[in-house]
């Protein structure tokens, strides 16, 4: 029974080259571009997948490093098939590596429906548009970048700044499934993580309780690099499924990015390829769409996916191409300032550069409440003005400003420290965040209110 | 006729009256001063109170959640492991099985029947060189080198196999693997997927 | 010519070569394996052909079929475009939908408008008529808003010598045939185009009219014009998109074609949810009845976003030849200009700047060309107008697509990231920003709005100018020292852009605000202004003549005043010049008494 002759697989016993993360192969036949490449060795077992073809050769890049390898004593298999992963919903609460291994001694996910990690395209004709929001209990996000429910919401960071604890609490606090209480499940996708930051997630997934609706795709620093492009297309494989498949709400934390795109440099040059911006591949954007893309409703599902990509940006420079071509993808940016956290507040979002695209459908009268559209916009402005204050109070002094730039300048204070400022464990009710946002607003004098209608400024304005 | 005794009184109870009254409104006046004081310390009080048992009520719920998630984690872990036990004995199993299905005369038959069928593949190749396990090294080395006199062979032992064979073309790198122990591998989806479901 | 076929020897991506291409021709379109994949040859070498294909490559093996089919990448144009939503290379994605489900699949075929559909057709002609090229044959009610004429294509001409009756027919069926010595041809109601030839025009007609948006910042400071061309550069989060989006709505373009090119899918879906709901301001009917999208989300096949770009631009001319002004919204040009790199980069070519290919400046130019004011081949005169998004890496105006892209537009409404941070909506940046066109529209602003309108965008943008300077000048010492003049001049200036560049897109009354109540909009602020301006000249402080209560009301009469407004332009007129008379009364009797 287990010997039948009709899945006779060839095997080739001899690399031309090995370079990088590449090998090359010749006389091979009947290979299938993007297929999945089995590499023996007498240390192991490596895969990777077919990346050129031309002629009777084949270019292979290889996921786990290609130290050690040699171009004899190696056995290549040629599975036929592009990367898939085993998925059911008992995935929940396991834990894999960054190509899709089961790592917690759980052994295999047997009985599942197999999936293409790469994924397609959705089409948008079959896309549902995101309306519902999600209240993070953080003022800032759920006042002024609205995180909704099948957004992709990244945060841009820097080394050292919080990123993890805000992902964090906003895991904890989410109210991601009012209604069909129970069906929401957290995907999480490190790649390049230290193995400290891989702990905290661990830890505040156990405190919030939602470790056994978390299922994990770890690529850990000392991980090899070249599987951290496969780590976020596990993750979002697992999470279209969960999504879409068992209506789940799905919250995906990919971190970092920033590793992510280096991993995806460093194929790159590998390869050959013509550089873009800073050395980075010209197809960056196409290939950071792919993952990115892959969040949202469908019509046919209850389920969603909601992204949180975190990276951290280089020099904490916006226009370095990671941040900047997430940005033209994502719907919004969560971005972290330096100069705020060296202040002492806590989430330190830098307002200004920050967005919710996909607020403006979910926020106002029959959503949160009539006045949010109105107050978030002036606060904008209004924070906005602070920065033109503050620098003009550097050059001439604070006590030359006029009265109502030292209204503003008062006004800056009281946003940063009572409204931003808010402790890890604090969640606030969306109610409770709209009316800090008028008191710190009503600092003003109305005169400068001129972004909100009239009749929300009498029933807001100085309530208190 | 009004005594001066009266007088006096009248006039002790006027002044009395008045030192009473503004007293009083002294008094309340402190009262309600301290009052209010007591009041928004009490006040006070009670919300750092509250402010305190929140935060050791925060603190419980998360030690509570931890343990919880934790214990279910574990709980769910145990049941993976044990499934893994029966999956691996399972494939023990089968392997014993296999080992003993090599003395079988099907064996024999699906033997060859590889062998001609991985041949056919390596019909160009005039150097070969065949891993199969002890046992069969005798059995088999007659009939293939009756069977393809043109090439030259070599026979070598690997009982990692269980069974079957692997044949190597050695002017062209290329390797067919028939064991049965890579059978073995390439079912273990199947038989996973079937014990899996049995467990269910 | 259907019959020849090639054979793959390399695969990298979307780009793949094949051997035994020798009897295919240069931009041919070809399907690839039995997944039946398309693709186009974009080079030949002796008999080996390099194609692009606009699916997954995924599973493509050395060995496979490559299958010509003896024509270019050609659209079908015809009844059923409009209201659609197509990929790259007009398959309509709900036809995508219905056989691959909520995901693309590959291996779809070739697709496009529904030939089986049947339309209540009207034909015009006559047994014995003469037809030339682009003539009307007949027409069908597309939407209640367009009216689909029916036109003898390109190079074909004859004498009518069959005609079916008015009725209702599918796409297929021969409604009129034509005969011209020997030949003769059949005219359906469909017809075939190449995408990437431009379609045959009698004339280019100088400018003359604007593409009237509704959005005060262009239609007043930066007029867009019928059958011109803008670009619109920001970096992200500067609203590009929802500027694109205000004009496929609110424009007066008889028929939009949005092309999403490498941009968000739930953008387009989107505008497929709200464009039906939005009501269309001249007619009363849904926007969709004249919109047509054009989908190559980011993560859709790169190939077809280097291709959807023409195709958006070939179904816009189609609509022109019959006689319409129709807009084509390109969004992101930048994503069609990176799919060119990297298809480029796989073709190993040598690349110029940013790695961008040499060819990129001429690719961009053939594109905007396609734009004009024109007289058709049935002397109607219609109109292309492209408006481009432009995506700069960093917001960085100086990067190679934007510089290019310059060159070769008339409108550049220059997004400011600065000003999206302080939600000033729509950010165009009215100092980096302009218009070619100001002096062919001039005559049209003065004919069809006032004669002093441009005179009044004039003075505003010079109140603005002057505020910029200004602006270093407090940067350094603060407001209070400035002299009153001045600082009226900032007051005005906060003003304009408050009350008047500054715009509501989800204000039922701002989102689209018609040319008459823009001018009188400008007039209000230029009284206020000249008012003030006196009033400061009396040495009345600036306290005293930056009443709240008037500016106020002038910074919100975007709000207050409806777009169908009667009178309430003169009553606030009046309400600003007592209000300064009272002043000037009392500040004279004041001076009088001391």
């Amino acid at each position: 029974m287990l010997m039948k002759g009709d899945n006779m697989i060839k095997e080739y016993t001899q690399l031309d080259k090995i370079e990088g993360p590449l090998i090359i192969l010749s006389g091979v036949e009947n290979v299938s571009y993007d297929e999945i490449v089995e590499i023996r060795t007498k240390s192991g077992v490596k895969h990777g997948k077919v990346v050129q073809l031309y002629k009777d050769k084949a270019i292979v890049q290889v996921f786990e490093p290609t130290s050690g390898l040699s171009v004899k004593d190696v056995s290549v298999k040629f599975t036929g098939n592009p990367l898939t992963i085993s998925l059911s919903k008992d995935i929940l609460g396991r834990v894999f590596n960054g190509i899709g291994e089961p790592i917690d001694g759980g052994g295999n996910v047997f009985g599942g429906v197999k999936r293409d990690v790469n994924g397609r395209p959705m089409n948008p004709v079959a896309r549902e548009y995101p309306r519902n929001f999600i209240q993070t209990g953080i003022s800032a996000i759920d006042c002024l970048t609205t995180l909704i429910r099948g957004q992709k919401l990244p945060v841009f960071s820097g080394n050292g700044l919080p990123h993890n604890e805000l992902a964090a609490q906003i895991v904890k606090q989410a109210k991601i499934s009012d209604e069909e209480n129970g069906e929401f499940a957290i995907v999480f996708a490190a790649m390049g993580l230290k193995h400290d930051d891989a702990q905290f997630f661990l830890k505040s997934f156990e405190e919030s309780g939602v470790l056994q609706r978390v299922v994990m795709f770890l690529n850990l620093a000392d991980d090899p690099v070249v599987e951290r492009i496969i780590t976020p297309r596990c993750a979002l494989t697992a999470a279209e499924y969960l999504a879409f498949e068992e209506n789940m709400h799905i919250l995906v934390i990919m971190t970092d990015m920033t590793s992510y795109c280096e991993a995806l440099r460093e194929i790159s040059s590998a390869k050959e390829e013509v550089p873009g911006r800073k050395g980075y591949p010209g197809y960056l954007y196409s290939d950071l769409a792919s993952l990115y893309e892959r969040a949202g409703m469908m019509k046919t599902s209850k389920g969603s996916i909601t992204q949180i990509p975190i990276l951290t940006m280089p020099n904490d420079d916006i226009t370095n191409p990671i941040p900047d071509l997430t940005g033209y993808i994502t719907e919004g940016q969560i971005v972290l300032s330096r100069d705020i956290y060296q202040r002492n507040v806590y989430p330190p979002i830098n307002i200004l550069p920050s967005l919710s695209r996909l607020a403006k459908d979910g926020i106002g009268e029959g959503y949160t409440r009539e006045d949010h559209p109105g107050l978030a916009n002036q606060i904008f402005a209004a924070y906005s003005k602070v920065q033109e204050v503050k620098a003009l109070s550097q050059v001439i002094g604070e006590d030359e400003l006029s009265d109502i730039d030292k209204k503003y300048l008062q006004f800056g204070k009281a946003f940063e420290y009572e409204f931003l400022n808010q402790s890890f464990d604090e969640n606030r009710s969306m109610e409770e965040t709209l009316d800090l946002g008028w008191k710190v607003l009503s600092i003003l004098p109305e005169s400068e209110l001129d972004r909100i209608d009239s009749k929300l400024i009498e029933k807001y304005y100085r309530r208190g | 006729m009004i005594t001066v005794e009266e007088k006096l009184k009248l006039f002790t109870k006027l002044v009395y009256d008045k030192i009473e009254k503004e007293n009083q409104t002294e008094i309340d006046k402190y009262n309600s001063e301290y009052g209010n004081i007591i009041d928004e310390k009490k006040k006070e009080f009670e919300k750092q109170a509250e402010k305190m048992d929140s935060e050791k009520m925060k603190e419980i719920d998360k030690k509570k959640n931890q343990i919880i998630s934790r214990a279910k984690v574990e709980e769910q872990k145990l049941l993976l492991q044990k499934k893994k036990e029966i999956f691996d004995e399972a494939v023990e199993e089968i392997k014993n099985y296999s080992k003993e299905f090599t003395n079988s005369e099907d064996y024999k038959e699906l033997f060859l029947k590889s062998l001609k069928e991985s041949m056919e593949d390596l019909k160009e190749s005039k150097n070969i060189s065949f891993y199969v396990i002890e046992n069969d090294r005798d059995k088999f080395k007659k009939t293939i080198a009756e069977m393809y006199p043109d090439t030259n062979f070599k026979i070598d032992v690997d009982d990692n196999l269980i069974g079957g064979f692997t044949v190597q073309d050695e002017d062209n790198n290329i390797k067919i693997d028939m064991s049965l122990m890579s059978k073995i591998e390439s079912s273990k989806e199947v038989i996973g997927e079937k014990l899996y479901s049995m467990l269910h | 010519m259907g019959d020849k076929t090639g054979v793959i020897i390399y695969i990298n991506g979307p780009v793949i070569k094949a051997d035994n291409m020798q009897d295919f021709r240069m931009r041919e379109m070809v399907t690839v394996s039995d997944k039946k994949l398309i693709g186009e040859v974009i080079s030949i070498d002796g008999s080996i052909g390099t194609i692009q294909v606009y699916e997954e490559t995924s599973g493509l093996k050395v060995g496979q079929k490559v299958y010509g089919t003896g024509k270019p990448l050609s659209l079908k144009l015809g009844p059923g475009i409009i209201g659609n939503i197509f990929d790259g290379i007009e398959r309509p994605l709900n036809y995508i939908y219905k056989k691959s489900g909520n995901f693309i699949g590959e291996g779809i075929g070739l697709a496009s408008i529904d030939l089986s559909h049947i339309w209540k057709t009207d034909i015009s002609v006559n047994i014995g008529d003469e037809l030339k090229e682009g003539d009307v044959f007949g027409a069908v009610q597309e939407t209640p808003l367009i009216k689909h004429y029916l036109m003898v294509p390109p190079g074909i001409s004859g004498k009518v010598i069959f005609k079916v009756d008015n009725g209702n027919y599918n796409m297929e069926e021969v409604l009129v045939k034509l005969e011209k010595g020997n030949a003769s041809f059949e005219l359906k109601m469909y017809q075939e185009w190449p995408i990437r030839t431009p379609r045959p025009i009698k004339q280019r007609l100088p400018i003359q009219k604007p593409l009237i948006t509704g959005q005060r910042v262009i239609d007043t400071f930066f007029p867009i014009a019928k059958g011109g061309t803008a670009a619109i550069p920001g970096g992200f989060g500067t609203g590009k998109t929802m500027t694109q989006h205000q004009i496929a709505k609110w424009s007066d373009a008889d028929i939009i074609v949005y092309v999403g090119c490498g941009e968000r899918g739930n953008e387009m879906t989107e505008v497929l949810e709200d464009f039906p709901k939005l009501i269309d301001p001249v007619s009363g009917l849904s926007l969709m009845n004249r919109t047509i999208l054009i989908a190559n989300t980011s993560n859709m096949p790169v190939a077809a976003r280097e291709a959807s770009i023409y195709t958006g631009v070939t179904i816009a001319e189609y609509f022109r030849d019959m006689g319409y002004n129709v807009a084509v919204m390109a969004d992101s040009t930048s994503r069609w200009a990176e799919a060119l790199r990297e298809i480029s980069g796989r073709l190993e070519e040598m690349p110029a700047e940013e790695g961008y290919p040499a060819y990129l400046p001429s690719r961009l130019a053939e594109f905007y060309e396609r734009a004009g004011y024109v007289k058709t081949l049935c002397d109607k005169e219609a109109s292309v107008t492209i408006i481009g998004a432009v995506s700069p890496a960093g917001g960085d105006f100086s990067e190679p697509v934007t510089q290019n892209t310059k060159r070769f537009v008339n409108v550049f409404l220059g997004l400011d990231r600065k000003l999206a941070y302080a939600r000033h909506y729509p950010a165009i940046n009215w100092l980096s920003s302009y218009s070619g066109y100001l002096t062919s529209l001039e005559e049209w602003y003065k004919d069809n709005v006032a004669e002093d309108m441009m005179e009044l965008r004039g003075e505003m943008l010079s109140i603005l100018q002057e505020e910029s300077d200004l602006l270093e000048v407090v940067k350094l010492v603060g407001e209070d020292v400035l002299p009153d003049d001045q600082r009226l001049t900032l007051e005005i200036a906060k003003v304009i852009k408050i009350g008047y560049l500054q715009q509501n897109a989800f204000h039922k009354e701002d989102t689209y605000v018609p040319l008459n109540k823009q001018y009188e909009m400008l007039k209000i602020i230029d009284l206020l202004y000249k008012e003030s301006k006196e009033a400061i000249k009396e040495g009345i402080p600036i306290s005293k003549v930056k009443s709240p209560e008037i500016y106020e009301k002038v910074v919100k009469m975007k709000y207050t005043i409806p777009n169908e407004y009667k009178n309430e332009f003169d009553d606030l007129s009046n309400e600003i010049k007592s209000y300064f008379e009272g002043l000037m009364h009392t500040y004279d009797m004041n001076a009088y008494e001391r």
